[in-house]
């Protein structure tokens, strides 16, 4: 007799919850292995296995008792890849009966599933089976495999599932579940420097492709029992999990619920970041300007959050998207925040002008020279003149030519090997740079203006708003060039209305300026000292808005800390030296004073000798 | 997007639509295109008609690589109409460049022809009339020929190098300075008249001396260096002149650092009296040589002294005013017709002015008497 037969023999007279009468650990469990009539309701998985069937889901396209049916399937399926690998084996506890180890070749530790799986599998050990009560899934997860993590399912979609993201089942002979062990193990890259937004003090940790190792190190920041993390799987056939992380005590529930919404809507195969992005701008899509500010850095993401605003992280993509986002937000650097408030203070304003030139610069200069000579004055205008001089093109092609070749330059130099970054700035750059002056095709100042824009183009520390900015350029630099500076004015007007229109998840884009919230501009031009960051910005209708106390009593106690020369510490220990030796220590203390006041005798700086 | 945002915008693009009939591509050109004209020069003819000298910009090319703008970057093209007003199609016709008067620094009228009435107020009217000049452009008058100071061969560009003198050296400058806007608001107010720098050519350089002093549109006469400088102090202006005054005790020398005046209009049994009061501070920047050891006593007699010279040399410029010229430079009559409405009512100027009496004060304070110990 088989032991699946002496077993169904032994466990199917019992009653439902037979198995309950011995106390065991884990609480009530329901031996539904070998019965088929139960209800594999969800939460009741048998063995020690918590179970995994999705309510809901069609269960059992597969058979998964019948193991060479199971295994014909699986063959023909999914099982046609060859970095899918199928072993079998017969069980060390029951000879007879056959089990399958399957798994993605390069997706799994192969150390547990050596170890950890497949040597308890075949390790003989006869009474393990036996005793009463126990089915024989509940056996093998609980006595014979030494590695965490098992589920069991008798999904059979799940299982492919899994198996496809880096688990091992284990397929045995006469089983109708089959158990799933997490063995995940892939190469993936460390924490590195966050290349597209670097920094010179502050962290240097940015987020990696892999989605739980991002999750901690946002938590790793932000250490409160309200950092809530929801993971959704998304995408019909990549099965991509995104995760939304915010702080419950802060972050609006609207919003929350708002752009849980938005990502659940997504109705994409794949779902990458890109996906996630469409839906969350749905606000206006075909907008220039970036709706939300997408971040390498896990600081940066967790001082978002306490703001009282939602991560949403996708996995395999190592960047986090912040919403919802103001236009401000993307002149804002993390390293504002670890440098003294001087620094963010001086850097702020530049940044805005930059960003200003990088739109405005190359239409100024076209309008100025060829529509508006009359505002130019003549010290300059003749140096103007003369830096022009047998140049063939008008301003306006000009500023396009070196545009376009500021635009190619970059791109090309994006591409490139880091090797040969400096033969392209030394070629690109410098030579065809000085070649074009001195073959007068382009004027110098022409030069100057549009490396000073394709310099000032980078700088947002919001990568995507550089984008925008090189776009911008172009309408402004036509208009100007059509209609000199009132074109300008008609551009900009254009541009500013869209800004104060557009909505990043139903927050308005302009944020503080449009919410009248002038307090909060304190860091938004300038980066104001942490005592007068006081509250969290109003317009995300935060459920706190009140970031730390009031600092006017907390700064009088540091005052008055200040005039004691030691507040902290001395006067309880000589305290404690008096209770010790009353004329010994304190003696020797006072001695060290210099003066040998009983009452003074904390050394100050100025009467210590 | 929205309906609303829709037509919000679509307002916007027709704001931005209806804005551009102002200006636009149809009249661009290119600054390299450009003829700037930086300075200009008219005398008059032998037959009455104009002389006309534009000062254009023309960057030299050569066969270099590097164009240059000295040597020959300036070029002066001159022609000779009957009005002012046919000068720039005439350029023009001699030029490749368009010709462009916005840059327009300085404007030198021949002194035969700032002294021709009719002439000058055809000049001039034209000038401030011209809607592409610019007003702020400095007006001058030359000892002689205006011409020959465009074509002084050691400055690149004559005419802006009056122009940077006059912004450079600011209030110091021994002259007063006049913008065309200047002269435009000495004939449409009353009470006062304009006063222009007097320019000539000395040696291979441009200096300025003396003042041309007008009444109306045109020259009545020059007032010398020392004139010039009672003028300054009048004016309240005059910083930074220095100059030297006898003492018992020899010349001392003594700077002007700042200055200030006061103009307060009185009657005097019915007739306008003026009492005109100079402030000055200066700084004794040489001591009288047979002065030893400074005391208090000798700075207040220094200061004394200048008080006298300040007023001497005042009194020159007022009477060369009133008795030889005859032209309310200093802007008395703008007083009374500020402070007095119902005497300037009563007065007729052209013959007031010559008769008004005037009390001249100087009130001198000497600073850093350290520098003489």
């Amino acid at each position: 007799m088989g032991i699946r037969s002496l077993l169904s023999r032994v466990l199917g007279r019992r009653q439902p919850g037979g198995g309950d009468r011995r106390p065991q650990a884990g609480g009530p469990r329901r031996d539904a292995a070998n019965r088929r009539d139960l209800d594999p309701a969800p939460g009741r998985g048998d063995g020690a296995a918590p179970d995994r069937e999705a309510p809901g889901k069609k269960a059992l396209d597969v058979d998964l008792s019948d193991y060479e049916g199971f295994l014909r399937t699986f063959r023909r399926g999914v099982g046609k890849s060859d970095d899918i690998v199928v072993h079998e084996m017969r069980l060390g506890i029951d000879r007879r009966r056959r089990a399958a180890l399957v798994f993605v070749d390069g997706m799994v530790d192969r150390r547990v599933v050596g170890d950890d799986i497949a040597r308890p599998l075949l390790t003989p050990a006869k009474r393990l089976g036996l005793a009463p009560g126990r089915s024989l899934l509940q056996v093998i997860s609980e006595q014979v495999l030494s590695a965490t993590q098992v589920h069991s399912t008798g999904d059979y979609d799940w299982v492919v599932d899994r198996i496809l993201g880096g688990d091992t089942a284990v397929i045995i002979e006469g089983q109708k579940r089959a158990l799933v062990i997490d063995t995940k193990r892939f190469l993936h890259r460390g924490p590195e420097r966050p290349l597209s937004e670097l920094n010179v003090k502050g962290s240097f940790e940015g987020f990696t492709e892999v989605l739980k190792v991002n999750i901690t190190q946002v938590r790793r920041r932000v250490r409160s029992a309200s950092l809530r993390v929801k993971m959704i799987t998304l995408g019909r056939k990549s099965h991509n999990q995104v995760a939304l992380l915010y702080i419950e005590e802060i972050a609006n529930p609207a919003l929350v619920r708002e752009v849980e919404r938005r990502v659940g809507s997504i109705q994409h195969e794949a779902v990458t970041l890109q996906a996630v992005v469409q839906c969350l701008i749905a606000d206006s899509p075909l907008t220039p300007f970036p709706l939300f500010r997408d971040t390498e850095r896990p600081d940066f993401t967790a001082s978002e959050l306490l703001d009282g605003k939602v991560a949403v992280m996708v996995d395999n993509t190592a960047f986090a998207a912040i919403l919802p986002s103001t236009l401000f937000d993307f002149v804002r650097s993390s390293e504002d925040y670890s440098a003294l408030f001087w620094g963010g203070t001086l850097l702020r304003p530049v940044r805005y002008i930059a960003l200003l030139l990088a739109v405005l610069l190359p239409g100024l200069y076209v309008a100025v020279l060829s529509v508006h000579p009359t505002f130019i004055p003549h010290n300059l205008a003749l140096s103007i003149i003369v830096s022009r001089a047998g140049t063939p093109f008008p301003p306006v092609i000009e500023a396009a030519i070196l545009l376009l070749a500021v635009e190619i330059l970059r791109e090309a130099a994006v591409r490139l090997p880091s090797a040969m970054g400096p033969t392209l700035a030394t070629v690109g750059g410098i030579v065809l740079g000085q070649a074009a002056v001195n073959a007068r095709v382009v004027s110098d100042l022409s030069l100057i203006i549009i490396a000073l824009t394709g310099i000032a183009q980078l700088i947002a520390p919001g990568f995507e708003l550089g984008f925008t900015v090189r776009l911008l350029v172009w309408p402004f630099l036509i208009a100007a060039s059509i209609f000199g500076l009132l074109g300008l004015v008609a551009v900009g007007l254009v541009v500013v209305g869209h800004l104060a229109g557009l909505e990043s998840v139903g927050v308005p884009y302009l944020g503080p300026l449009i919410t009248g919230e002038w307090m909060l501009l304190r860091d938004v031009f300038i980066r104001a000292p942490f005592q007068s960051l006081r509250f969290r910005p109003a317009y995300l209708w935060p459920l706190d808005v009140r970031k730390q106390g009031r600092v006017a009593a907390r700064r009088a106690e540091g005052r008055r800390a200040a005039r004691e020369p030691f507040p902290v510490g001395i006067e309880p220990m000589e305290e404690l030296l008096q209770e010790e030796s009353p004329s010994g220590a304190a003696a020797a203390w006072r001695g060290h004073d210099g003066n040998g006041e009983p009452g003074g005798t904390r050394p100050t700086g100025e009467d210590g000798s | 997007m929205t309906r609303r945002a829709t037509r919000a915008l679509f307002l916007l693009a027709l704001l931005a639509v209806a804005a551009l009939p102002a200006g636009g591509c149809w009249d661009a050109v290119d600054l390299k295109d450009r003829a700037l004209v930086f300075g200009v020069a008219i005398d008059r003819a032998p037959d009455g008609r104009l002389v006309t000298t534009m000062q254009v910009s023309q960057p030299a090319m050569g066969g270099q690589t590097r164009p240059t703008i000295f040597p020959g970057a300036a070029r002066n093209v001159t022609v000779v109409t009957p009005t002012l007003n046919e000068v720039v199609p005439l350029v023009q016709s001699m030029l490749s460049q368009a010709v462009l008067l916005s840059h327009l620094r300085a404007i030198i009228l021949g002194e035969e022809l700032a002294r021709d009435a009719g002439l000058a107020e055809l000049v001039l009217e034209t000038l401030m009339r011209s809607p592409s000049a610019d007003d702020s452009a400095f007006l001058l008058v030359a000892h002689g020929r205006a011409q020959d100071i465009l074509e002084v061969p050691t400055q690149p560009f004559p005419a802006l190098f009056l122009n940077d003198m006059f912004d450079n050296a600011g209030q110091s400058l021994p002259v007063p300075r006049l913008a065309l806007w200047e002269m435009l608001r000495a004939i449409e107010m009353p009470g006062r008249e304009a006063c222009a720098p007097g320019v000539r050519v000395a040696g291979t350089t441009i200096q300025v001396t003396g003042t041309a002093v007008f009444d109306g549109f045109h020259m009545v006469g020059w007032l010398d260096d020392v004139e010039t400088r009672g003028l300054l102090w009048m004016l309240g202006r005059g910083t930074g002149l220095s100059f030297s005054l006898p003492t018992p005790a020899g010349q001392a020398g003594v700077q002007a650092v700042r200055t200030r005046v006061m103009l307060r209009p009185r009657t005097d049994g019915g007739r306008p009296a003026m009492d005109v009061t100079a402030r000055l501070v200066g700084v004794v920047f040489r001591k009288p040589p047979r002065m030893r050891t400074i005391t208090s006593r000798d700075f207040a007699l220094i200061r004394r002294y200048t008080e006298l010279e300040v007023e001497r040399v005042m009194k020159r410029a007022l009477d060369a005013l009133q008795k030889r010229l005859m032209s309310d430079v200093v802007g008395m009559g703008r007083v009374f017709y500020y402070r007095r409405p119902a005497l300037w009512e009563k007065l007729n100027w052209q013959e007031d002015f010559p008769r008004l009496p005037v009390r001249l004060r100087a009130r001198v304070t000497l600073e850093r008497k350290g520098l003489l110990r």
